[in-house]
């Protein structure tokens, strides 16, 4: 049997102090599954993923969020990313005074020690790394500077995907992943996504455009409207919302 | 707290005793003795610096009437050559002076700089003045620089009391290419007058890198007081590391003149100060002339740092910039007082002042005060200050690349302050600074775990 990565159910959650965003989300992907998520503005996407990966910001009601086997809830965000969840953000922050590489290697090391490994020396580091760059066609001197600092839109989100290569994560969330990238860097970001998937891992992506699934093709796409997913299909469901907009929403729900 | 009648008692007996003291403290020297003697009539008049006064009005300064310091000279005392080995920067082993309890120390400095082409002399000694001509014609011209105008009252003291102090003196077109540190110990519970004037002659360069040092559990009041004198064309930058001062209190008053197109960098930071207070007074004096001023906090416990600065533009067509950063936790202090005056006439000034704060306990604090005062049309300035804990966003990002939550506070308060970490000259102080910043951080982090409760 396929090894369930996460499996969310009736997930209720606010903001603290805030209205409820997700009303009753359910979501499960599997080993080696490809998920989109789609849906209009406002609709709680990027709130499933900052819930996903332990935003403090965020409070659950009710529901479950299990990852292989574990109770999210009960774990704080450094634990779910040593464990193997990774967050993509929407709009990588930047943060001055801290070298993009060392940075990289502390991320890196954080994931070794949790899981009782030997942490990376800097020469064997510096290895890792580069086989990565190659794969998103990222300039060594991206690694000398600042974490994101002075980067553009494009060049952090490779960053982000480069992240994720190095950490080699059971589960990704990409939010808007897609935003704001050139065709070129677009393709550099595809590839690094497909290089990183395997029949072991699960990928999620939450996206406005059919563009980024032309590349990586998914598995499932849902749509998300008003905290709960109220349409799952298959890759055409993409094509389909592209041509014809959320209306179809009315059309195939009423 | 003490009375009002009991505070302005031992006011009083603190302006009898400098009195007392200045007389056998007199110069041989009749230029510098007839300033001392006007100085000492600037402290009466002053008088000791009342909560009134705008520039000290959040400054604590009951502890320096409190401790009641020996105004005896200190004389300089043994110090431990391993003390000195322990805080002088590799890159400098060459270039050092040394100066204990405010005395220059000719023994535990090095003597190589005299070499090449600067001069160090000590202007109190008759003997040296008198094979320095050129010097001599210096201190008369720029110590003390008009002491009957003298606004400030511990800058009179230090000019009253002082019993040596040196001048570094870099002539025209001299670039020193090596920095120069500079070690100021104070070991004894006294009052030091730490006292130096810098002179560098048209489009000389020199950079100095200064730390000011406490031992042993003495309670001290280092006053210390720096003339600088900046030629036309000549690029000075200085880095003032105020390190562990124990018990101590520093006083510190710079007064720089800057002349045509030269150029003054200043990097104070203030890492351990027990009790600190900056005086910062820059002059732009003729067209071109720029100031960079900049400088970092870092208090826990309950230590005090202020920093009181002017930045005057008297002619057109002068820049400067200040940009502060502190990180405040537990129950320290901090004021930021930072004032550009632009004076009638002084069109084409470009200006800035900045200054950060992160507040890391509820009961840390920041007296803020960023002020322009503009007499000029046409002047590029701004001004602003702010005032926040660690941004709970960049906080996430880390947690969610799996670093532990200490680990992603010290990185994020370590990268705050980096932007001023950075302009220091040498690495090796560099590194120096961050190991002493990570050390507040200890405890410092602690605090700031229960200020964002993060789940």
């Amino acid at each position: 049997m396929t090894e369930t990565i996460l499996e969310v159910k009736n997930l209720e959650a606010n903001l603290e102090d805030g209205d409820k965003i997700l009303k009753g989300l359910n979501l499960t992907i599997k080993a080696g599954e490809v998920h989109a998520i789609m849906g209009p503005n406002g609709s709680g996407k990027s709130t499933l993923s900052k819930i996903l990966s332990g935003h403090p910001a965020y409070k659950v009601s009710s529901g479950s969020m299990n990852f292989l086997g574990r109770d999210l809830n009960e774990l704080e965000a450094n634990e779910r990313a040593n464990l193997g969840l990774f967050l993509a953000f929407q709009y990588p922050l930047e943060i001055a005074g801290v070298n993009n590489l060392e940075f990289l290697r502390m991320a890196y090391n954080s994931k070794q020690k949790y899981h009782g490994l030997e942490e990376a020396d800097p020469l064997d580091f510096d290895d890792l790394v580069e086989s990565k760059l190659e794969i998103l066609s990222m300039k060594n001197d991206f690694l000398n500077r600042n974490l994101n600092e002075g980067f553009s839109g494009g060049e952090k989100k490779k960053n982000e995907i480069l992240q994720m290569l190095i950490l080699e994560p059971k589960l990704v969330v990409l939010d808007e992943i897609d935003s704001g990238l050139d065709i070129d860097a677009l393709k550099a970001v595809a590839n690094g996504i497909n290089a990183y998937k395997n029949t072991g891992n699960g990928v999620l992506m939450i996206t406005h455009y059919q563009r980024l699934l032309d590349y990586v093709v998914p598995d499932q796409v849902h749509v998300l409207s008003e905290g709960r997913i109220v349409l799952s299909g298959k890759a055409d469901l993409a094509l389909e919302l592209e041509k014809k907009g959320y209306d179809i929403l009315n059309a195939k729900l009423s | 707290m003490p009375n009002l009648a009991e505070r302005n008692k031992n006011e009083i007996e603190f302006i009898e005793q400098i009195f007392r003291a200045s007389s056998s403290m007199l110069s041989e020297i009749p230029n510098i003795r007839s300033r001392q003697e006007t100085a000492i009539k600037r402290v009466t008049e002053l008088g000791f610096p009342q909560k009134s006064s705008e520039d000290w009005k959040y400054y604590d300064s009951q502890p320096i009437l409190e401790n009641f310091f020996t105004l005896d000279i200190c004389e300089i005392n043994k110090l431990d050559k391993e003390i000195i080995r322990k805080h002088r920067f590799p890159e400098c082993s060459e270039n050092l002076l040394v100066t204990v309890n405010g005395h220059f120390s000719k023994e535990l400095s090095s003597t190589s700089l005299t070499n090449k082409n600067i001069s160090i002399i000590d202007f109190n000694d008759p003997d040296q003045l008198k094979k320095h001509p050129t010097e001599e014609e210096i201190i008369n011209q720029h110590f003390a620089h008009k002491i009957n105008q003298e606004d400030s009252f511990f800058k009179a003291c230090n000019t009253a009391l002082m019993s040596n102090g040196f001048l570094l003196s870099v002539p025209d077109d001299t670039e020193i290419e090596e920095t120069i540190q500079i070690l100021h110990f104070s070991n004894e519970s006294c009052f030091n007058q730490t006292r130096s004037l810098i002179h560098l002659g048209k489009n000389a360069k020199l950079k100095i890198i200064v730390s000011y040092i406490g031992l042993a559990n003495s309670h001290f009041v280092n006053n210390a007081v720096v003339e600088l004198i900046l030629s036309e064309g000549a690029h000075f930058k200085l880095d003032k590391i105020q390190d562990d001062t124990q018990q101590g209190i520093l006083l510190y008053d710079l007064y720089a003149r800057l002349m045509k197109n030269s150029n003054f960098e200043y990097n104070s930071l203030d890492l351990k100060a027990n009790h600190s207070r900056d005086n910062i007074k820059v002059d732009l004096l003729e067209p071109g002339a720029n100031a960079g001023l900049a400088g970092f906090y870092i208090l826990n416990k309950d230590r005090k740092a202020h920093n009181v600065i002017k930045v005057n533009h008297l002619v057109p067509n002068c820049t400067s910039n200040q940009l502060y950063k502190g990180i405040i936790s537990d129950s320290a202090r901090a004021e930021f007082n930072g004032e550009i005056n632009v004076s009638e006439g002084a069109n084409g000034t470009n200006a800035t002042q900045l200054n950060k704060n992160l507040l890391l306990s509820n009961t840390a604090h920041i007296d803020s005060r960023p002020q322009l005062k503009i007499l000029a049309d046409d002047v590029k300035c701004s001004h602003g200050s702010t005032v926040g804990e660690l941004d709970e966003d960049e906080i996430f990002y880390l947690l969610s690349r799996g670093i532990k939550k200490d680990d992603a506070l010290a990185m994020l308060t370590l990268s705050f302050c980096e932007e001023i970490i950075q302009k220091v000259t040498i690495d090796s102080a560099k590194q120096h600074i961050r190991n002493l910043t990570l050390e507040n951080l200890d405890t410092t982090i602690h605090t700031a775990n229960t200020v964002h409760k993060l789940k």
